[in-house]
């Protein structure tokens, strides 16, 4: 019946099928490894400056001249408040269009860091007797399926993004600190049942909560 | 008349499963793992792979063969009714044909082209005009044709569409090749009409698709669609068969797949070129490929025994392979569409309510997150990769079919490899819906 083909042409054509596939498989995991990789030398490089934090802290205490030094460490901060919101932006990005999925070390890791260094800030306004603004901003991660509740999600993240980068650039004494709305990561839950908030997206401003836009946008900074 | 209701039972069960296929993985799965991605690209790229293989391999497989030292006599057969003045054109161009013995221009007529009567080397086989009489469930063609062949004696026939044009040397060359088990040859067809973007299209696809594509599926004894606008056959061995199907739209894919289950083959021939008329409104391209789908849907329903039927050689895999290939593109498709759709409408609904309750600006918002891709960017790559494999079996095709590819071309090229695939689908889709719902088929 077949007069032309063999079936070893078949066979050759699967046997060149399966390599592509199987270099395909491993270009992507190692492009997305690579990624990852990326991200998780932020953290670490953030890591690395927030123990340098700790000994600038360890000075300030021991030294008489706060002032220089104070100055030293608002801009050591200042440094690692713009790297950790690129780092926000680098993760909702990976999140959003990762093949493999975003590990929870480096969620976890972006998560504790943000936390630590809004510590870091509140404690500078302390020490150093700053005025700054700190702002929390609990934006929602959905993780669900539902494409719909994801970009309602999305929608609302954005607006309130809007606003609040409106906001920060009206004062310059604000620095907001973007935290997911995630009460699995007992330390956000604990700052959660400490503020009271009982949604998202949710800003709490000076220990008080907001859940509408309108008081956000018209926040008086001075 | 219980078999004819048997068989609509068929291809009704047939729709209905690619049907609720096509919903179930449209509206109910979520998320589908890329590894699995991975592997339905695989399994999609597989013949790709095996063409690109068979055409070096076996590059010579549909170039004309030697003329057969007998010379089989042959009816060259055109049809025409209501007058259709513009056959005369065909016809004196059927008349110029080479071939070493004298032959006959047949035409099938209704009886109202009587400019026909006095045309020298013409012979008109009128039929009575019922037998042209419009019905949307018979194939008139098909109807006119099996007629029509009771009244010729010669051993071969070479049938021409009306707005088909062959070369001087077309049916000299596809005469070498029907020998042995081989019923019916086919030509290249080319493109008469090829000014609008819509034409350009047609012909690139046309001249892509009358090169390696069919030397790739006569060299795994597949040819599955016997081009009615352009072909010879043996008159015996189609006969035998039953000639046309005269209740289905794509009579020339059914004739096919009829001689493949038979033990007979169709066999394409390089170049044996011919012209034809292509579509040139979006409205008649759509009403055309509709057809051409649904017919073809039709047919692989009424031969689904094949999947598993012996002695079939490669056809079974062909047929198993190509009609998975389809469903699982029509799934992808009909997903990407309503992704991309509901994440448009989801956004500008959510988008409004917000503005409603918040009172913020448009301005301030960005719509910068909504994804495009449904397909993940590192799939990009596969995307790419296949798009470029694609390319370049298309470019060797053209070379292959001496088809130049000039600048006005360039454009419908890279629509034809990113997007015509994509619309083809659609309207698949559409003739699925049309076939469940059992839409009236036009012509």
């Amino acid at each position: 019946m077949v007069k032309y083909v063999n079936l070893n042409v078949f066979l050759t054509a699967l046997l060149i099928l399966v390599i592509i596939i199987i270099a395909a498989f491993f270009a992507i995991t190692t492009y997305e490894n690579y990624k990852k990789a990326n991200y998780e030398e932020d953290i670490k490089f953030l890591n690395q400056q927030m123990l340098m934090n700790d000994l600038f802290l360890s000075y300030i205490q021991d030294t008489n001249n706060s002032e220089s030094k104070c100055a030293v460490l608002e801009k050591q901060y200042a440094a690692e408040y713009n790297i950790n919101r690129q780092l926000l932006n680098k993760l909702r990005q990976i999140n959003k269009n990762a093949l493999v999925p975003t590990s929870n070390y480096i969620k976890h890791m972006y998560v504790l860091t943000n936390v630590k260094l809004w510590l870091y800030h509140k404690k500078l306004n302390i020490d150093c007797n700053k005025d700054k603004i700190l702002v929390l901003y609990f934006y929602s991660e959905n993780l669900t399926d539902n494409k719909v509740s994801r970009i309602r999600d999305d929608q609302l993240n954005s607006i309130f993004e809007n606003t609040l980068t409106d906001l920060s650039k009206r004062c310059d004494k604000i620095n907001i600190f973007a935290l997911p709305y995630n009460k699995d990561i007992i330390i956000l839950d604990q700052i959660i049942t400490d503020y009271n908030i009982g949604r998202y997206p949710a800003v709490v401003v000076e220990n008080k909560v907001y859940y509408d836009l309108t008081q956000i946008k018209d926040y008086n900074c001075e | 008349m219980k078999s004819q209701n048997n068989f609509s039972l068929k291809i009704k069960i047939f729709y209905l499963i690619i049907f609720i296929s096509i919903i179930i993985f449209t509206f109910f799965i979520k998320v589908i793992d890329w590894v699995i991605i991975l592997v339905i690209f695989g399994f999609l790229f597989y013949f790709l792979i095996l063409s690109l293989l068979i055409s070096k391999k076996y590059p010579t497989i549909s170039d004309s063969k030697p003329f057969p030292k007998k010379v089989p006599t042959v009816a060259v057969v055109t049809y025409a009714f209501n007058n259709f003045q513009p056959i005369l054109d065909t016809i004196n161009c059927l008349k110029k044909l080479k071939y070493p013995i004298p032959f006959y221009v047949y035409v099938i007529t209704d009886g109202t082209c009587k400019f026909l009567n006095n045309v020298p080397g013409v012979k008109q086989i009128i039929l009575p005009k019922s037998y042209f009489k419009k019905d949307s469930s018979i194939n008139l063609k098909s109807r006119v044709i099996n007629e029509g062949l009771k009244h010729i004696k010669e051993e071969n026939i070479f049938q021409v569409d009306g707005d088909t044009i062959p070369e001087k040397d077309a049916l000299l060359k596809l005469t070498g090749t029907l020998k042995d088990n081989v019923a019916m040859v086919i030509g290249s067809i080319g493109v008469k009409n090829d000014n609008t973007f819509l034409e350009k299209i047609q012909t690139v696809e046309y001249n892509f698709g009358f090169g390696y594509p069919r030397l790739v599926l006569t060299a795994i004894d597949s040819l599955d669609v016997a081009t009615g606008a352009f072909c010879l056959y043996n008159k015996k061995k189609i006969l035998s068969v039953g000639g046309y199907d005269i209740y289905n739209i794509t009579e020339d894919k059914e004739i096919a797949y009829k001689l493949i289950e038979k033990g007979f083959s169709v066999e394409f021939v390089v170049d044996a070129k011919a012209k034809t008329v292509v579509p040139n409104t979006i409205k008649d391209f759509f009403i055309q490929r509709m057809r051409w789908y649904r017919g073809g849907y039709d047919v692989t329903a009424k031969y689904i025994h094949l999947f598993y039927k012996k002695n079939q050689g490669y056809f079974n895999f062909y047929l198993i392979y190509t009609t998975l290939a389809l469903i699982i593109g029509m799934m992808f498709v009909a997903k990407t569409t309503y992704d991309i759709i509901g994440t448009i409408v989801a956004n500008i609904y959510y988008y409004l309510s917000n503005l409603i309750a918040y009172g913020i600006d448009i301005s301030a918002i960005s719509l910068s997150h909504i994804s495009f891709n449904p397909f993940f960017s590192s799939l990009l790559l596969l995307f790419i990769i296949s798009a470029i494999f694609a390319l370049y079996f298309m470019s060797i095709s053209f070379s292959y079919n001496n088809f130049k590819i000039k600048k006005k071309y360039i454009l419908p090229i890279i629509y034809l490899i990113f997007v015509h695939g994509f619309i083809l689908l659609l309207i698949s889709i559409i003739s699925i819906i049309y076939g469940v719902f059992g839409v009236k088929y036009r012509w």
